[in-house]
């Protein structure tokens, strides 16, 4: 960020650190964040994606 | 012996064909009447659009397919429906005209016993002077045609910026009233992920201009995720990517007009704008695609049976109250129109109730009102739906019951490309339950335990996955059938 970004809405967003970044490409990590997101999914259409005739339970 | 005719052949439509076809016994008849030749897989136009995937592998031809699975298929635009029948016979039909008909030859009837509507929007270019690929200023990724279109408008524009020439790219929504924030979401961080591989980002000024009252509103009002202790705004989320790579944003938007080079548009405190550019991808309003109906007299019935959208009504309650009062019990259970019980709408050609996000007006009157969306993992939901619902009508007679899937307690999941790679790819993965936030059970509308956000290489990877996956699934090939929509 530069002086001249101050009056723009991008200087008052939250960014990720340097850190964060890394473990956004860093490959084993990511590989338990797929498995994570893909457990995190099956658990939504568990939960949310029935369809079933009206009236049963 | 029945025979269900299905309206268009995208997620919905599709989905109901092939799963209606492997339900019911070959002695029924499956029609589809779609004026697309190809089926597509909408999702990733967004990596067609910036010439990161070809053509060919977000789409597929429907006939040879719908041969293979003895579902009659027959390419053309349906312009109306006689639920009746007519004076001469009350077996209901639909009209439609074949691909390549002289304008002024006789639609075609096709006689069903269940009809699904499934026809998705028409793309309301219209709806903006100057807008869209026919004959406007902008480009658009609806159509994998379209998207084809956008990349060689974007390459050309990394061309110019490799001569040294400084470009401005705005992507976002063509008038207030847009919905599949979504997919310019997408694209716009696809286009800033290129420019960056192309090396030519420091050219380029990017631009999100859209019809949300904050960024990361995606038309449902925004969600709430839990994170670092605190429980934030999808807008936090949202304007940190943005921030991070560098792309500004413009928010409460209506685009009045598109001129060569020039958007002209207001926000909701009526100030005029103008927003020059070098290229711009811009989706359009949707509408439904104007189906007229008649009854057995010949007499028009088309608003007994559609909203004034063009959008199907179907079970939901359509009675108009102020958003304080707006309800998930408002939102549609088994997708069957109130007039006549052998009509379904599944996926876009729904009407819905009303918005999510909170419409707005500005003090001279205009409408800034981000529209619902209902495309991809929902619509498949409502033409499965559909599908099992005829399928037990069919095989175990009129009393069957209804199968149901409420609109206001799905789930969605959406996978936000942010950029293609193996190793650099990214994209934000959102998961929110239920769609229609309800406050009545949940302090901050949805389930913060179903309701998560995250931006990563994980992303891209499950994004990369699903393509693969939904175009097996839709080419019907072995196990389709156990992948949910």
């Amino acid at each position: 960020m530069t002086p001249a970004d101050i009056s723009r809405p991008i200087s008052f967003a939250s960014v990720p650190t340097r850190g964060t970044r890394f473990m956004r490409t860093f490959v084993p990590y990511q590989l338990m964040r797929f498995t994570l997101i893909n457990v995190k999914m099956l658990r939504l259409l568990a939960r949310a994606h029935h369809t079933k005739p009206r009236g049963s339970q | 012996m029945a025979k269900v005719v299905i309206l268009g052949a995208g997620i919905a439509g599709h989905t109901a064909a092939t799963l209606l076809r492997r339900k019911l016994p070959k002695a029924h008849e499956i029609v589809v009447i779609s004026p697309e030749p190809e089926w597509n897989w909408v999702p990733s136009n967004i990596w067609v659009g910036v010439g990161a995937m070809p053509r060919t592998s977000v789409v597929f031809a429907l006939a040879p397919l719908y041969a293979r699975l003895g579902i009659a298929f027959r390419q053309g635009r349906a312009v109306a429906l006689h639920p009746e029948g007519d004076a001469a016979s009350s077996t209901p039909f639909v009209e439609y005209t074949p691909a390549g008909a002289a304008a002024d030859a006789p639609p075609q009837r096709e006689t069903y016993d269940f009809l699904v509507n499934a026809t998705g929007p028409k793309l309301n270019f219209a709806a903006t002077p100057g807008l869209g690929p026919h004959g406007g200023h902008t480009v658009s990724v609806c159509t994998a045609d379209h998207a084809v279109e956008a990349a060689h408008g974007f390459l050309a524009s990394v061309e110019r910026m490799r001569k040294g020439e400084r470009q401005t790219l705005v992507v976002g929504m063509g008038h207030g009233t847009c919905t599949c924030q979504g997919a310019a979401f997408e694209y716009v961080f696809n286009v800033e992920h290129e420019l960056r591989r192309l090396g030519v980002r420091d050219k380029a000024r990017v631009v999100y201009l859209s019809n949300e009252y904050e960024v990361g509103d995606f038309g449902m009002g925004g969600l709430h995720l839990r994170r670092g202790g605190y429980v934030i705004p999808s807008r936090m989320f949202a304007e940190s990517l943005f921030a991070e790579r560098g792309i500004d944003w413009i928010t409460r938007s209506h685009v009045r007009g598109v001129a060569p080079g020039k958007i002209d548009y207001t926000t909701l405190d009526d100030a005029e704008q103008e927003l020059g550019f070098d290229f711009a991808m811009l989706i359009p309003p949707f509408r439904g695609i104007g189906l007229a109906a008649f009854d057995r007299s010949g007499a028009e019935t088309t608003t007994k049976l559609f909203a004034p959208s063009g959008f199907m009504r179907v079970d939901a309650d359509y009675t108009e109250k102020p958003f304080e009062q707006w309800s998930p019990a408002d939102w549609p259970r088994t997708y069957r129109s109130p007039v006549y019980e052998n009509i379904f709408a599944a996926g876009i050609a729904f009407a819905p109730p009303h918005a999510v996000s909170r419409p707005l007006r500005s003090p001279k009157g205009t409408l800034v009102a981000p529209a619902v969306p209902r495309t991809g993992m929902t619509a498949g939901i409502m033409g499965r739906t559909v599908a099992f619902s005829i399928a037990d009508r069919v095989l175990r007679g009129p009393d069957a019951p209804l199968h149901e899937a409420p609109f206001a307690t799905m789930g969605a999941a959406c996978v936000a490309s942010a950029g293609s790679g193996l190793l650099r790819g990214s994209a934000a993965t959102i998961t929110m339950y239920p769609v229609v936030p309800d406050y009545s059970r949940y302090e901050f509308g949805r389930d913060l335990d179903y309701t998560s956000g995250e931006v990563g290489l994980a992303g891209h990877w499950l994004k990369f996955v699903l393509h693969h996956l939904f175009l097996h699934k839709a080419r019907c090939r072995p196990l389709w059938w156990m992948i949910p929509e």
